[in-house]
């Protein structure tokens, strides 16, 4: 998404494919989802409960964008307000699940406590399915970063301007993911060996 | 033993790869000491690691044709916002909500998206004072018309590649389909008696939702079924030419 | 089209009915001494030519982290959990052919690959090519697999003609088939189970985050069950709920009837639709509902005092025999009950 162009030039380009996206150009509709659409699949399933909510996800994020682009100025790259865009409908739709069913949902700038690194043994070889797991069990915004960080491969300042937070929280967010994520593999590791 | 210092150490940014070469070599010698950091630090890269070598998951094949039925679907309520500025009342909560079911469903098919395509709602401009129910009428009826496009277009596959399925299925599938449309048959009826009743709305506009889902399933099946007969077929080459 | 292929579906019925008929099923060398099934043996006999049976087995260790990959065509698929590190798969490939030669070549041609990558194994069956002309469908030809795993392996199976089972696995279960049933049991992350034609069967289910049950034509059964979210659907069969614990749930029929006996979560959501079958619900606690039950031509009844709401729009004066909206106790789970012309019954169990 970072380009090597000078930053007007990509801007206008994206000004153009917005403007005919606006008026109703399905070459260009299909050049904006081609460029996006298998990161954002990515990043919707994972962000959900898999598969076939994330195709649901991806219509719905495609549609809002459809219906949105009028409002899109230029002011950010095309790729940055659509992936906004789509990590907060993603958000959305996973707050509104979690409160619905009474659970705490966790805010991205709550002042944060680090959790304590456990000592223990190191990971091995991380299964792909337990990694899975553990990321489905992050809290919301802290999934976000971690999916848009290391899982897609953003800069810390691309998350902080996709997820309309600052550098720092960033950072703070994908550290605090990657521990949990160790915290939980460590536990599975230990219990494997038990066994 | 996680002491106080521990927690200080910029071990993200070191992770990431942020440090400079001095702040670094001082993390480092650190680490040389402390075993726990030198845990911490290989479980974090292990982890990072691992996250970018997932598996990249593909957007079914199909979905940008769904997404483009869909964005054909959107009523053109800019423009009619601008053509007539009375339309915010309880006339746009209408459009809203006939716009609305109709986002829910998946529609397969080939791409809309065009001027040309969309289909003329038959709406008279706002001097016309057309009563409120007449509008929702027009506007669900647009709807229908987009379900009944989408349930054509896939009718059409279905009926003309159904040699690939096994007949057994094809049968299955065939007196499912009958069922869905009986349902939309009788809701259609009913809409006829009463239009203003939201449960045959409801009903209809559901069972047309399952027909177009039956449909994409049937259309996805036999994609599969040609698939594997290509593999086949593809063998058959190899075999030829050994 | 379909007209055109019916004195072959005959044939297809007949071959292809046996493995979707319920129970475990190994084609047509189960002992079953019913006159009909001798019949069967011996029309198949003559028709198609004696079987020819190949057994293949194999076992590849693997550590905790084990999967299951299977993709089969015609025959059925069994996989139990095991306390054992390794997957050890048997697959039986049967041929019918009148021409014995041809049925070995066939059975020789019929190939089950099995791949290992990592933790992951992989099993395809691939299919001989046919000698002569291409017009008659290969239905002569299956393999069924037994298949034991890892209790903590994932497992994923698809097969188009034949039974889907899986039971005690505690990875991710996803179980397809086209022509057949799926049955799923003690499969605690079980995601998706899924055919065509025939029953989808979940049991003793609990854990699971989001499960999928879907047909078309068959029944969906699912008891003792405990999911985040549950979405089950089927065409012209019936959906039957017992003893599950969900915070979401979706069943949809068309003209099947839907049956739900369990108690609501607090903050639940559960929606229940369907064209011309019945839903009746059976609650087994006392947990507070805002409801919101409608039918066009049937009609609603329910054993809960509900205070109705108001109607805000005021548009049509509510027929309370065929709609009823409004809440019962602190209204804490959200109940939506559709059908068209079915009847809704909402009662205390």
């Amino acid at each position: 998404m970072s380009s090597s162009k000078p930053s007007g030039e990509v801007r206008s380009a994206d000004l153009d494919l917005a403007g005919r996206i606006r008026s109703g150009e399905g070459a260009a509709f299909e050049t904006l989802y081609q460029q996006h659409a298998g990161r954002l699949y990515n990043l919707a399933s994972r962000m959900s409960a898999g598969a076939s909510d994330a195709e649901d996800l991806l219509q719905d994020i495609f549609l809002l964008a459809y219906r949105k682009v009028g409002s899109y100025r230029g002011e950010s790259s095309l790729g940055t307000w659509l992936y906004r865009l789509a990590m907060n409908h993603c958000l959305d739709v996973l707050r509104n699940r979690q409160t619905r069913m009474g659970q705490l949902t966790d805010s991205m700038d709550e002042p944060e406590a680090a959790p304590v690194a456990a000592p223990g043994p190191a990971l091995s070889a991380v299964s792909r399915i337990d990694l899975e797991r553990a990321i489905a069990a992050l809290p919301p915004a802290c999934r976000a970063a971690f999916l848009l960080h290391d899982v897609e491969g953003f800069g810390h300042q691309e998350v902080a301007d996709i997820l309309g937070v600052s550098e720092g929280t960033s950072k703070s967010q994908v550290h605090k993911a990657r521990l949990r994520i160790r915290a939980q593999l460590g536990a599975r590791e230990l219990k494997a060996e038990r066994v | 033993m996680t002491t106080v210092t521990c927690q200080e150490l910029p071990i993200a940014a070191y992770v990431d790869g942020e440090l400079s070469p001095a702040e670094e070599r001082t993390l480092e010698r650190h680490m040389e000491g402390c075993p726990t950091c030198r845990a911490l630090v290989a479980d974090l890269r292990t982890v990072r690691a691992a996250a970018f070598t997932l598996d990249r998951l593909e957007p079914p094949a199909d979905l940008l044709a769904r997404i483009q039925a869909r964005v054909a679907a959107e009523p053109r309520a800019s423009a009619r916002l601008l053509a007539w500025p009375n339309t915010r009342g309880a006339w746009g909560v209408w459009l809203a909500a006939a716009a609305a079911l109709l986002v829910t469903t998946s529609i397969g098919l080939a791409p809309l998206l065009g001027p040309a395509e969309m289909p003329a709602t038959g709406l008279a401009p706002a001097a016309d004072q057309a009563s409120l129910v007449d509008s929702v009428q027009a506007d669900l009826q647009a709807a229908e018309q987009h379900y009944d496009r989408a349930i054509q277009g896939l009718e059409r596959i279905a009926r003309s590649d159904s040699a690939e399925l096994d007949p057994q299925i094809a049968a299955v599938l065939q007196k499912n389909l009958q069922v869905v449309d009986q349902a939309i048959d009788e809701s259609r009826a009913a809409l006829k008696t009463q239009p203003a009743s939201s449960t045959a709305q409801e009903g209809l506009f559901e069972a047309m939702r399952t027909k177009v889902a039956l449909l994409q399933q049937t259309v996805e099946l036999i994609n599969e079924m040609r698939k594997g007969n290509q593999a086949e077929a593809g063998r058959l080459m190899q075999d030829l030419s050994r | 089209m379909i007209q055109r292929r019916f004195p072959l579906s005959v044939l297809i019925l007949v071959i292809g009915a046996v493995p979707s008929q319920g129970a475990m099923t190994h084609g047509l060398t189960i002992p079953d001494d019913t006159p009909r099934a001798a019949w069967l043996e011996r029309y198949t006999e003559a028709r198609q030519g004696p079987e020819q049976t190949d057994r293949v087995v194999q076992t590849v260790r693997v550590g905790a982290g084990g999967a299951l990959d299977l993709s089969n065509i015609s025959g059925d698929v069994r996989v139990t959990g095991t306390n054992a590190s390794e997957i050890t798969i048997e697959a039986v490939k049967r041929v019918r052919h009148k021409d014995a030669d041809e049925a070995r070549r066939l059975l020789q041609q019929l190939r089950v690959d099995i791949t290992t990558v990592g933790d992951r194994v992989e099993v395809r069956t691939s299919y001989p090519r046919r000698s002569g002309s291409s017009g008659e469908r290969n239905i002569s030809a299956r393999v069924d697999y037994t298949v034991s795993v890892p209790i903590r392996a994932a497992v994923t199976i698809k097969t188009i003609s034949g039974d889907a089972a899986v039971t005690r696995v505690d990875g991710e279960v996803r179980a397809e088939t086209v022509s057949g049933d799926v049955s799923v049991t003690g499969t605690p992350n079980v995601t998706s189970a899924r055919t065509v034609s025939g029953d989808v069967t979940a049991r003793d289910v609990v854990g699971t985050a989001n499960l999928s049950l879907g047909t078309v034509s068959g029944t969906v059964f699912a008891s003792g069950l405990q999911a985040r979210s549950l979405e089950c659907g089927s065409v012209s069969g019936d959906i039957r709920l017992s003893g599950i614990q969900v915070d979401r749930l979706l069943a949809k029929s068309v003209s099947g009837d839907i049956e739900f006996g369990a108690a609501l979560a607090r903050g639940g959501r559960y929606d229940f639709g369907s064209h011309s079958g019945d839903i009746r619900i059976a609650l087994t606690s006392e947990a507070g509902f805002e409801l919101d039950a409608s039918t066009f031509s049937g009609s609603v009844r329910s054993d809960f005092p509900v205070t109705l709401r108001a109607d805000g729009g005021g548009r049509q004066r509510t027929d309370t025999t065929r709609t009823i909206r409004g809440s019962f106790g602190d209204a804490s789970a959200l109940l939506s009950l559709k059908t068209f012309s079915g009847t809704v019954v909402i009662s205390r169990n």
